[in-house]
């Protein structure tokens, strides 16, 4: 590539940035500095740490992402070292379902969880048939641990994350260390505790702080389980009075600063410890085949963690065929109807389409900005690409719903950019949101392509006298196609099922994006969760058909997809 | 056909479908996918892609309401003018947020007014005071947004209750229309006969029925009551229905009431505040009817309303302590209700009767019953008003018109597939319109034999006990019962394990802070000056001392004290 366009590519990257993702968030922590005379004060920041419910908040944030972290972290591992080391029937099936819950909405499975651990619930129905329960004291779960729920379900949507990341380690561990250790007369517990873990504690930790700031900062479920002392649905609280309010703003800073210290610890400390045992793999790992009994096990184990993880999704599934869901395991009389009334709803149709074209316009946006990054970042020497690259990779550590307020603050009118709001249509907006908010993922697929696919391939077609430009287009491209299409599609479909930006940037129902206008049907008087789950059910029926229909075409490449 | 199948195109075509049939099956799955939504789309939306005019309407109604009378105007309007509409739907919330979202609007709308067009300075000063009913008559920025036609946008504020319109029509956001073609007072002058004591009455049983200067009218009544769970009533060792609004303080209900944010939602705050008055006359009978009474009829009134706040109060505080929790939006009180999760909620009428209908079995019984506790609610109304700078002020009135007409009326209260009644759901409301009830019109109506302007003799609702303190009502009992639910709730808890010690009790109901004095001076002076710092720092004190006080309660019942 030619030095003036890599420059360009710099330049315009460096722009969009400043525009998108500094300004907003500038703009958002403006106002929570500004004191009435236009001074700098720490007056409403400060009142946020007085308040104790804020306090609260923000340790019930910490709490919940700490416990989801770590239940993530239990679940994940044992998978993905079962995955790495054994074999076991149904081992390649198995790793492709235990990803599902990346795909489902957990905001959705929270509306099945709910009806399922309801005092009248299916949980509290089997177990007063199997007779472990007193019928006429049944426990209400989530009247009393409305916590527990949600860091069960951000668990069992999360946990992905840390599987993919510790897997990635664990494949790349060269085996001849562990095998040093064992010659050594180091037995099998000790090996793993003491030269496998250490060495792939970077993998664990980049997931693991990945996880941890989305479930400090997740809006959608904690909102579904009626649970206002969380930092997230404080802010989301206070979007309908936000003239004349400092302290949504103040919120949002203090919640930026403190995720963004997470972020960083989690880099500082353990991102780039030790990774001199690293490198690449110098044997061939060979995974010991189970005794069929165990490999049965650890398929039961796998299958076991899928089934927890989909059953908030059945709960869903059930409750919108249900007539009556109430004191029985399963639903008694089953319909249809709630799937012709949500799916005929007016919201429906057009949030479909909005849906379609916000999160099809920012793949594209995300895509065409990540191949930018990564091929800079990659292939040129130039000035700064570090810099480019980790830019890029910031919106994961930004909540949605701060960099969601910062756009808000942005287009108000008055503002300069308030001809983003296109009227009132807040396409643009949300466009960028979402390709700004998975960027990150973009970038990595297609930085890994990059990486995968030798320079000397560009090289030689550009002897043979293509231009630069053509030689990327003609061959480098191609060859990560895979890649991109992946990270494409991982773009596409966080995008279709984004709540905090959703929420906030969207406030007509003509502009509601499918999570909007899934939580809205929720609100519906008499069938609202059943309608709600109906429109879930479609939405991931449709996504499960776009990703496993990209799988089938592009067939094994589709193990690529998840390889952040 | 086997020509046409060897056929050198064919062939191709199925060579082409051979290469192709992975991508082929995908995109054929993922068209059925879409297929769906799109073969079962409503047949005539209100949101269409052309459209000639478009009607913007924020309401807190359900969707139930939105749906049937969005569909009914439109075909209405397409009937008489030929024009198709887009009824454009914005609903932010429960009535106590869009009362909050239009004041926010407004302000930041006439920010951008006075600085880019007046060419003026902006500074807290002006903020306050340009929404501010009580601001100086000669203040600039009052005058000059009274003066203006600054709008949020929107055109119509339909539904919710008479205290937040009443609030938005004094801060100047509602307007009456220039009398002859707009507003509401342009159809006072075209049907005089609506806005009369046979038809909507300026007042009922001391309820506002309609605003006397045409900013607002109400559109259809409402009570408040208790909707209930008969299972979970038996559960939890209660054998009878509840019948007033103290029964739900029962200890036996604990973590069993549904009830949600009174800052979100207006029917609950109207629910809370009927509580309150129906405390308030009994203080007042009781102080009456003692035999050596020497007080006043003003001093008699006052110390009746201070007793009865506190009573009520007391109450709130009590049944909050049982909440299981409080939700977001009014809607789901019923339905936490019907699905077992809770035995009883405070909501408005139609809710409860629409929920009970939901689940009603074929032999006619449901689990779930509705009262409205006798001598505990007045009838109201929801009201509609067309907002300041609205963009069609010309639709907006048609729309009016339209809720107020016989058309409008009989949706509200008609049953399924009665001439003029709704298409899909009945609304299961009650036309405000007293001229409307003829026998005829009774036996088309789902809650005909209701009777309202009859029932609505048995309480007298009196607005100038509670209309000081009705924004503290909101703000206490967010405060100190649903900010601090964890706490009270925990306390309640520990004082009902221990046998209702008498002085954990009195320390947990101390109510001197929030007493009516100070509810209707210091608290409401805040709330009224709009400053969100000095609000949250009230909010906060407020907040800390009660929970200290929650806290302490419980520790003494711990004690056995």
């Amino acid at each position: 590539m030619s030095k003036t366009l890599s420059l360009l590519i710099f330049l315009g990257m460096t722009a969009f940035f400043a525009c998108f993702f500094a300004y907003p968030i500038w703009a958002a922590l403006e106002s929570a500095f500004r004191g009435p005379d236009h001074q700098f004060t720490l007056e409403y920041v400060s009142e946020v740490f007085l308040n104790e419910l804020y306090r609260d908040g923000l340790w019930n944030s910490f709490i919940i992402a700490v416990w989801t972290t770590l239940g993530a972290l239990c679940l994940a591992l044992p998978l993905a070292v079962c995955y790495v080391r054994f074999a076991f029937p149904g081992r390649a099936l198995m790793n492709s379902l235990v990803l599902m819950p990346m795909i489902l909405p957990p905001f959705v499975g929270a509306i099945g969880i709910k009806t399922m651990l309801g005092q009248a619930g299916a949980l509290n129905s089997l177990l007063i048939n199997l007779g472990l329960m007193d019928a006429m004291h049944p426990t209400d779960w989530l009247g009393q641990h409305r916590m527990l729920g949600i860091i069960i379900m951000e668990v069992l949507h999360l946990y992905p994350i840390i599987y993919l990341n510790a897997a990635a380690a664990l494949s790349n561990l060269d085996p001849a260390l562990e095998e040093a250790a064992a010659n050594m007369g180091c037995n099998a517990w000790s090996r793993f505790w003491r030269v496998t873990l250490p060495l792939i504690m970077p993998g664990i930790f980049a997931g693991g702080t990945i996880v941890f700031v989305w479930s400090f900062t997740e809006m959608g479920v904690p909102l579904l389980f009626d649970y206002d002392r969380v930092t997230a649905v404080q802010i989301f609280r206070s979007i309908n009075d936000l003239s004349g309010n400092p302290f949504p703003y103040a919120l949002v800073a203090v919640m930026l600063v403190f995720s963004t210290l997470f972020y960083l610890t989690g880099k500082l400390f353990f991102g780039s410890a030790n990774s001199g045992g690293g490198g690449r793999a110098t044997t061939g790992r060979e995974t010991i085949p189970f005794p069929s009994g165990l490999g049965w096990v650890c398929t039961a184990f796998f299958a076991g963690v899928t089934f927890l993880a989909v059953l908030p999704h059945l709960g869903v599934v059930l409750l919108s065929v249900s007539k009556d869901w109430y004191g029985t395991v399963i639903p008694h009389t089953l319909t249809l109807e709630h799937y012709r009334n949500a799916l005929g709803h007016e919201l429906t149709l057009s949030s479909i389409a909005n849906s379609l074209k916000y999160s099809t316009l920012a793949m594209l946006v995300a895509l065409l900005l990540g191949i930018g990054v990564a091929y800079v970042s990659v292939r040129t020497r130039i000035w700064g690409r570090q810099i480019l690259d980790a830019m890029a990779m910031l919106p994961l550590a930004v909540p949605g719903i701060v960099l969601a307020f910062g756009y808000l603050a942005m287009t108000r009118e008055g503002q300069p950019f308030h001809w983003l709001m296109l009227g009132e249509d807040p396409l643009l907006l949300l466009v960028i949101a979402y390709a700004v908010r998975r960027l990150p993922y973009v970038v990595r697929s297609a930085a890994a392509g990059f990486q995968q696919v030798s320079p000397t391939l560009e090289e030689a077609a550009q002897n043979l006298g293509a231009r630069p430009e053509k030689a990327l287009w003609r061959i480098t491209l191609p060859l990560v196609a895979p890649n991109l299409v992946a990270g494409a599609l991982l773009a596409f479909s966080f995008a279709m099922l984004e709540v905090s930006d959703s929420m906030i940037l969207a406030q007509q129902a003509t502009y509601f994006p499918i999570t909007k206008a899934i939580y809205s049907l929720v609100l519906s008087l008499g069938s609202g969760p059943n309608l709600a789950s109906a429109l879930g059910v479609w939405a991931m029926i449709f996504l499960a058909v776009t990703i496993l229909g990209a799988g089938v075409i592009l067939g094994k490449k589709l193990g690529a997809l998840f390889r952040g | 056909m086997k020509a046409l199948l060897q056929h050198p195109r064919t062939q191709a075509v199925l060579a082409w479908a051979q290469v192709w049939r992975k991508e082929l099956a995908v995109f054929f799955l993922m068209l059925a996918t879409l297929a769906g939504p799109f073969l079962l789309k409503p047949k005539q939306s209100t949101a269409p892609a052309r459209f000639d005019r478009r009607l913007v309407i924020i309401s807190p109604h359900h969707d139930r309401i939105r749906e049937e009378f969005g569909h009914a105007f439109a075909a209405h309007w397409k009937k008489t003018t030929g024009q198709t509409l887009f009824i454009d739907w914005r609903v932010p919330g429960g009535t106590s947020e869009i009362a909050m979202l239009i004041k926010s609007e407004a302000t930041a709308a006439f920010q951008y007014y006075w600085q880019s067009k007046l060419h003026q300075s902006w500074s807290p000063a002006v903020a306050q005071a340009c929404l501010n009913s009580k601001a100086a008559p000669d203040d600039a920025a009052r005058k000059a947004y009274l003066g203006s036609n600054v709008g949020t946008g929107i055109d119509v504020f339909f539904g919710g209750g008479a205290y937040d319109f009443e609030q938005q029509a004094k801060a100047g956001t509602l307007v009456a229309g220039d009398g002859e073609t707009t507003g509401l007072s342009g159809l006072a002058k075209k049907h005089p006969a609506w806005f009369s004591d046979a038809g909507i009455p300026e007042k009922l049983s001391g309820e506002p029925f309609r605003d006397s200067q045409g900013r607002w009218c109400g559109t259809c009544l409402s009570s408040s009551g208790i909707v209930f769970n008969r299972d979970v009533l038996r559960r939890i060792g209660i054998a009878t229905d509840p019948v007033a609004w103290d029964n739900l303080a029962d200890p036996r209900y604990y973590g069993q009431i549904a009830l949600s944010d009174p800052g979100k939602s207006g029917s609950v705050t109207k629910a809370l505040e009927m509580l309150i008055q129906q405390q308030m006359q009994i203080a007042y009978d009781r102080l009456k009817a003692a035999p050596k009474s020497k007080l006043a009829p003003d001093q008699l009134e006052a110390q009746a309303v201070a007793e009865g706040w506190n009573e009520g109060l007391r109450l709130i505080l009590r049944i909050s302590a049982n909440a299981r929790y409080f939700t977001d939006f009014s809607t789901k009180i019923p339905l936490e209700v019907a699905k077992g999760d809770a035995a009883a909620g405070m909501c408005i009428d139609f809710y409860g009767r629409s929920s009970e209908e939901d689940v009603r079995k074929a032999d006619g019984t449901s689990r779930v019953g509705f009262i409205a506790p006798l001598g505990g609610t007045s009838i109201s109304v929801d009201p509609i008003g067309m907002l300041r700078g609205a963009p069609d002020p010309e639709l907006a009135t048609a729309f009016m018109e339209f809720v107020l007409g016989d058309e409008g009326q009989k949706l509200w209260s008609f049953r399924v597939g009665e001439p003029g009644g709704p298409k899909a759901h009945a609304l299961r409301r009650l036309p405000v319109r007293h001229d409307l009830y003829t026998p005829e019109n009774i036996t088309r109506m789902s809650d005909g034999a209701e009777a309202p302007f009859e029932k609505a003799q048995a309480f007298t609702y009196h607005p100038e006990r509670t209309a000081a303190a009705f924004s503290a009502i909101r703000f206490i009992v967010r405060v100190i019962c649903v900010d601090s639910h964890d706490e009270l709730h925990a306390a309640w808890k520990t004082i009902i394990d221990n046998g209702m010690p008498e002085r954990a009790i009195k320390v947990l109901e101390d109510l001197t802070r929030v007493k009516h004095e100070a509810a209707t001076g210091n608290i409401a002076r805040i709330l009224a000056a709009r400053d969100k710092v000095q609000e949250t720092r009230l909010a906060r004190e407020l907040g800390d001392a009660f929970r200290n006080q929650f806290i302490k309660a419980g520790r003494m019942a711990g004690r056995g004290e």
